[in-house]
């Protein structure tokens, strides 16, 4: 099953919760997750790796797909993106095509890939989202976290089919997770009829700002911290869902 | 119902026929009867007897059904329509049986591009059209640029006298919050196939992949914002 990690304004936690959430699932499942951020990589930053391959070899260079995949370390698998590529921030349709068949194949091999979709609603953005079973979209207690939150909800629901919404309140204590929740959710539901399904919040947590200088995992080491327990909580949440396939098997190409 | 009584007669019939003689009057009758009930089956078949495809009866009801579907689930779907270029010509060259051929071909090309929920139609003589439920404009348009180019790859025709057959695409996707009815969306995707004719053939219009980036990021209206705005505000109540 795919997973989107995606949030419209950027800077709100994307990275460092995907990379968590694929360490939370991974014992019990098989995962893979995508920095589908393809032209300027996060999630190998995140973890201090260097690939030797990438994306960019598998698009530019017509190298497999299964050649680019790394291992984190920590239990889960890792499609790297490249760095400062501008063909590939905006993939054209044949890249997309040859991803898209990469990924379908991918799919069957692990239970879950998750997408760390880059930042924004671009067509990229977007067109991971359509990819995907589900897009988890994750806010901050903010106005403009809300706004954008909300206009690529809408965007991917009026205009690209996703009705499939997770909701995830980042940094942000319980109580105003769901505050926010609620009243999101109240405004999605009257403009847009959908009920996107509430995954909890992580609140702020020093240890998960350490772990990001640290460049490893918040669950690798510190699994009792506040934020890995939101995490591993989230990941609870989650599973579920996972026993429901194919909900949107064929709807895109 | 009136068919199948009609059938049933006309095996009677059959079985009888092996045991007396009938006279010429009854079996007159029971043609012209055979006649009309093939005729009557054809104004009610769905298929497009050459291609295999649907016909233009049945997706035209289909289109119907998408729109109301869309407007009821606020759901898109899309819609490619394509005509073969210079379609005459070959004709022409080659002899109409050529002509059936090679729309026969492009049939079977487009039943192996699509998915099993898409649903592919002859709409005129040699022009196809495809619904696509629940799909967005950039699948949809990944779907024609596909078919575009295998067409254009496909060698119709025989060894000795290879026909290659070039389309004009248009595509668009059906956003139920516009508000068009199926007929004029079914005009709007005219409009963009007869501009792809015009700009030279062989091209899909819009010829770029120019996804919702007008329309749907035109944002979020007015009242929308007012209403998110209670999201937050409501949040300074409490703290």
């Amino acid at each position: 099953m795919m997973i989107s990690i995606t949030s419209g304004k950027g800077g709100v936690g994307k990275t460092s919760f995907a990379v968590n959430l694929a360490l939370a699932l991974s014992p019990e499942y098989r995962v893979l997750l995508v920095d589908a951020d393809l032209g300027l990589a996060n999630v190998d930053v995140m973890l201090s790796l260097a690939p030797q391959v990438t994306v960019r070899h598998v698009l530019l260079e017509g190298r497999s797909i299964k050649a680019a995949i790394i291992k984190s370390g920590y239990g889960f698998d890792i499609l790297p993106a490249a760095s400062g590529v501008v063909e590939l921030v905006q993939p054209d349709s044949e890249m997309k095509g040859a991803l898209e068949l990469g990924l379908r194949e991918l799919d069957n091999e692990y239970d879950l890939l998750l997408f760390d979709t880059g930042a924004g609603i671009s067509p990229v953005v977007l067109w991971f989202n359509c990819l995907a079973a589900y897009s988890l979209v994750l806010y901050t207690p903010e106005p403009t976290s809300i706004t954008d939150a909300y206009a690529l909800i809408k965007v991917l629901s009026r205009d690209y089919g996703q009705k499939n919404f997770f909701l995830l309140a980042n940094q942000a204590s319980q109580k105003e997770g769901e505050q926010y929740y609620v009243h999101l959710t109240r405004v999605i539901n009257r403009y847009l009829g959908l009920s996107p399904y509430f995954l909890g919040s992580v609140p702020k947590d020093p240890e998960l700002e350490r772990s990001i200088r640290l460049q490893r995992p918040l669950l690798s080491f510190k699994r009792e911290s506040k934020a890995a327990q939101a995490i591993l909580k989230v990941g609870e949440e989650l599973k579920p869902f996972f026993q429901k396939e194919s909900l949107k098997a064929a709807v895109r190409f | 119902m009136e068919i199948e009584r009609k059938l049933r007669e006309i095996e009677a019939f059959l079985e009888a026929k092996t045991q007396k003689n009938l006279s010429k009057g009854e079996l007159w009758i029971h043609l012209e009867e055979l006649y009309q009930l093939c005729k009557e089956l054809y104004e009610q078949a769905s298929i497009d007897f050459l291609t295999g495809l649907y016909n233009r009866r049945f997706f035209e009801k289909e289109l119907e059904l998408c729109v109301e579907r869309a407007k009821r689930e606020r759901c898109v779907f899309s819609l490619i329509l394509m005509d073969l270029d210079h379609f005459k010509s070959i004709n022409d060259r080659f002899g109409h049986l050529a002509g059936d051929e090679v729309l026969k071909g492009v049939g079977k090309l487009i039943r192996e591009s699509i998915r099993k929920v898409d649903i592919p139609a002859r709409y005129g003589g040699e022009e196809f059209a495809i619904l696509l439920p629940g799909t967005s404009f950039e699948g949809a348009f990944s779907a024609a640029w596909r078919l575009k180019k295998k067409l254009r790859e496909y060698q119709f025709g025989t060894e000795e006298k290879p026909i290659r057959v070039t389309a004009s695409i248009g595509v668009g996707t059906y956003r139920p919050l516009n508000g068009t009815s199926a007929q004029e969306f079914l005009s709007e995707i005219d409009a963009l196939l007869y501009q792809a004719k015009e700009k030279g053939r062989d091209l899909i219009m819009p010829e770029r992949e120019s996804p919702t980036e007008d329309k749907a990021l035109e944002g979020i209206s007015f009242e929308e914002r007012q209403a998110l705005k209670g999201v937050w505000s409501y949040d300074d109540k409490h703290y």
